[in-house]
């Protein structure tokens, strides 16, 4: 009797020491992983931020000289030739736009793209947006309304991150809307902690299916072909402007009607104004609060 | 014509606004640090500076507050060139003397529209 329960004894003790080596592989394998996980994720940072720079030079050569002859022919009255540089010149700098965009998803996705805070006037930034926007929102026959509360003054956040979310969000209106009207609008809820910033970006265009809005932040993600050949891109605008809302700790609500236009709604946390705050620069907000309801029954886009 | 010193390490940059500028009529001479625009401050009294602040070794932040310690060259104008429209940059261009502050790239007709700004204000000083 006691040699079998000693056999058995010992049959689980050289199972256990089996289960156990092999238990240490895996564990020696899963670290050999990691490691070389890490070396990756260190090579494609690196690989990243080379081919910012490589890229970059080149392109900001295309656009800056082209630029110059562009100015001289200008000047020369030699209109064959400024209709050939400006091809050029709008070429390079949208292509600048699509590799500043896929650089900036694949660090954020690398997990290496960090925030930048500092005080930062919040309608000084928007204004200047919708001064860079202006042209291109023209040339479809919009408007474009900015209306900032005035409660809003200087806040700690990421400025270029802040802005570059909301760019996004204002060039997919423009692109999006003809001869009508995109309401660009900033106001703060107070809170106890933190107060929220919201902003809204309204457009008067076609509109999304609601059966899209889920896929309209994923990667590539353009409403259908039809729409691709018409309005181009690469449908990586809105993904980013997500990813950069969700890493400066916030959320982008959508609401949108086929053929009637599109509401966004960011909602992103902000360090209440303290009192020893010296609010705004020598530009004076524009308006008074935007007497904007909150958007209704958001379909939350962020996951 | 007016003398232009430009600030600028990146080549291209240089070489893209130096023709600009000439284009516009400015006499134009360039230094490649903030050490050199230092010296050419002095050595060439330049009409005005135009200052990147995102040097090497010495930024412009301290090449416009060395060429603003010294009294022979602190009464030129100094337009900062930073790359973003931050208030934080404007606050630190005001902090440091310069007289006034333009973001890169450059919209070649709003940075014509500063120098000439900082330009009368500094030929009606001299008149006083």
């Amino acid at each position: 009797m006691m040699a079998i329960y000693y056999a058995n004894v010992q049959a689980s003790q050289a199972e256990l020491e089996s289960k156990m080596r092999e238990h240490m592989t895996i564990a020696a394998e899963l670290r050999t992983a990691t490691a070389e996980a890490e070396r990756a994720g260190a090579a494609k940072a690196e690989f990243l931020a080379r081919m910012s720079h490589e890229l970059r030079t080149p392109l900001n050569a295309v656009i800056g000289y082209s630029q110059i002859l562009l100015e001289e022919a200008e000047d020369e009255g030699d209109d064959g030739s400024v209709v050939d540089l400006t091809k050029i010149h709008s070429a390079g700098q949208h292509l600048l736009k699509l590799v500043n965009e896929v650089l900036d998803l694949s660090k954020i996705e690398a997990g290496k793209m960090e925030l930048d805070l500092r005080e930062a006037n919040v309608a000084e930034l928007l204004d200047e947006l919708v001064h860079a926007t202006n042209p291109a929102a023209a040339a479809n026959g919009n408007e474009i309304v900015l209306t900032i509360a005035a409660d809003i003054g200087t806040r700690r956040c990421d400025p270029m991150k802040l802005q570059g979310m909301v760019r996004q969000l204002l060039d997919n209106a423009v692109k999006f809307t003809e001869n009508g009207r995109i309401d660009l609008a900033a106001r703060i809820e107070q809170g106890t902690a933190n107060d929220t910033l919201v902003i809204d970006v309204i457009d008067t265009g076609i509109g999304v299916e609601s059966s899209r809005i889920d896929q309209l932040f994923e990667n590539f993600s353009v409403a259908d072909d039809t729409s691709t050949s018409k309005y181009g891109g690469t449908g990586l605008g809105l993904a980013l402007s997500q990813k950069l809302c969700t890493l400066m700790g916030g959320e982008i609500f959508v609401e949108s009607e086929l053929g009637k236009g599109s509401r966004f709604t960011v909602q992103m946390p902000v360090p209440a104004l303290g009192l020893d705050v010296v609010a705004s620069g020598p530009l004076a907000p524009r308006a008074d609060a935007a007497n904007l309801p909150p958007a209704r029954t958001p379909v939350t886009a962020n996951g | 014509m007016a003398k232009i010193l430009l600030v600028e390490d990146n080549e291209m940059n240089r070489d893209m606004l130096t023709r600009r500028l000439q284009r516009q009529g400015f006499v134009v001479v360039c230094a490649c640090d903030g050490a050199e625009g230092v010296a050419m401050a002095t050595s060439e009294m330049p009409d005005l500076i135009l200052m990147d602040v995102a040097l090497g070794e010495m930024d412009g932040w301290e090449a416009t507050t060395l060429i603003k310690a010294d009294p022979a060259t602190t009464a030129i104008p100094i337009i900062a060139l930073t790359a973003h429209a931050l208030a934080s940059d404007r606050d630190r261009s005001v902090e440091v003397g310069c007289s006034d502050f333009d973001t890169k790239p450059v919209d070649l007709q709003r940075l014509l529209g500063k120098i000439r700004g900082c330009l009368s204000a500094a030929a009606q000083v001299a008149v006083v």
